[in-house]
């Protein structure tokens, strides 16, 4: 099976084939996983909803047609709408910082988690998380996927074009949260003068 | 406000959005399920709920109806059959009944007592 492409490991899976589907998990359950952990910040969770993912694609993979929309857009969609209910809930709404998640795995050993070590990442990663989410689900695409903005824009059902342009607006705004932020987390030298010096 | 970028600004704040998606770069480094965790889910989609396992399933489903279905019929015979047990039981027990009941029979020797004081 080792010269199957993508199109006919994706044929035989929606044919119902279940060798085919492990196939499939096997290429997208990290990518998968990754979103869904920067989206909820909590092992446990992104554990969870994962899982949920992929029993809704496998449920549903017969009914898959390829309208254009890669599969890998399609089971990023089914993540954001499992992530955006899980945020719906509101008793789980309670911010959880990664770096909780980070030791909570770490104590489990898993060799090639990735601790946050500075305070910087962490405030940046506050910062990120008052973002709305769109925007957090835009920067999670980007920098954990390293998806172009036309992928992303098939993800979000939109444009190359707007996805360009609210990525730069998420940068802009982000660079002014980081200017206001007096709580000396961040280091600014390449940010010239502080608001307060101009 | 960063809705308007000076054409003289530009530059810097080019610089500085550099800067932000450096940190960005550092904060959303790739992390690992684990293993345990990615394995098990396997086992469980491959298993449980492909094409084979959903065979088994439809087959389990059919046994469930057809055998509620054998069982449905008869508890329903069993339950005609005791009826009409019950009814036929009940027609003799009104044959019995036919007897002179317990109570009545109690009350005879009073009434034999009362003859005898009557006599008496």
């Amino acid at each position: 099976m080792a010269e199957w492409t993508d199109e006919k490991i994706l044929a035989k899976a929606t044919q119902g084939d279940s060798d085919a589907f492990g196939m499939l998990y096997d290429k997208y359950a990290g990518r998968i996983y990754n979103y869904i952990y920067y989206r909820t910040g909590s092992t446990q969770d992104a554990e969870d909803l994962t899982s949920r993912v992929f029993f809704r694609a496998m449920r549903h993979i017969t009914s898959y047609t390829d309208r254009g929309v890669p599969f890998s857009a399609w089971l990023y969609r089914i993540a954001h709408n499992l992530v955006a209910n899980w945020h719906r809930d509101s008793s789980r709404r309670q911010e959880v910082e990664l770096e909780d998640g980070y030791r909570a795995s770490k104590s489990e050993e898993y060799p090639e988690s990735v601790l946050m070590e500075t305070e910087e990442q962490n405030a940046l990663m506050k910062l990120i998380r008052n973002l709305p989410e769109e925007r957090q689900q835009l920067l999670i695409l980007k920098f954990t996927q390293h998806m172009s903005n036309a992928e992303i824009g098939q993800i979000m059902d939109r444009t190359e074009g707007a996805i360009k342009s609210l990525y730069h607006r998420t940068l802009l705004s982000l660079r002014e949260e980081i200017r206001k932020d007096t709580s000396g987390q961040f280091s600014l030298e390449d940010f010239g003068q502080l608001p307060d010096e101009e | 406000m960063s809705g308007i970028i000076w054409p003289w600004e530009r530059k810097k704040v080019q610089r500085e959005l550099d800067s932000v998606e450096d940190m960005l770069e550092s904060v959303f480094k790739p992390v690992d399920a684990r293993p345990s965790f990615t394995s098990d889910l396997r086992k469980r989609l491959v298993r449980k709920e492909g094409p084979l396992a959903k065979a088994s399933l439809t087959t389990l489903e059919l046994v469930l109806l057809i055998g509620g279905a054998i069982a449905g019929v008869l508890v329903f015979f069993f339950t005609v059959v005791r009826s009409v047990a019950n009814l036929l039981t009940g027609r003799r027990g009104r044959k019995a009944g036919a007897n002179p009941a317990p109570d009545k029979a109690a009350s005879k020797p009073q009434g034999k007592l009362k003859t005898k004081k009557r006599a008496a």
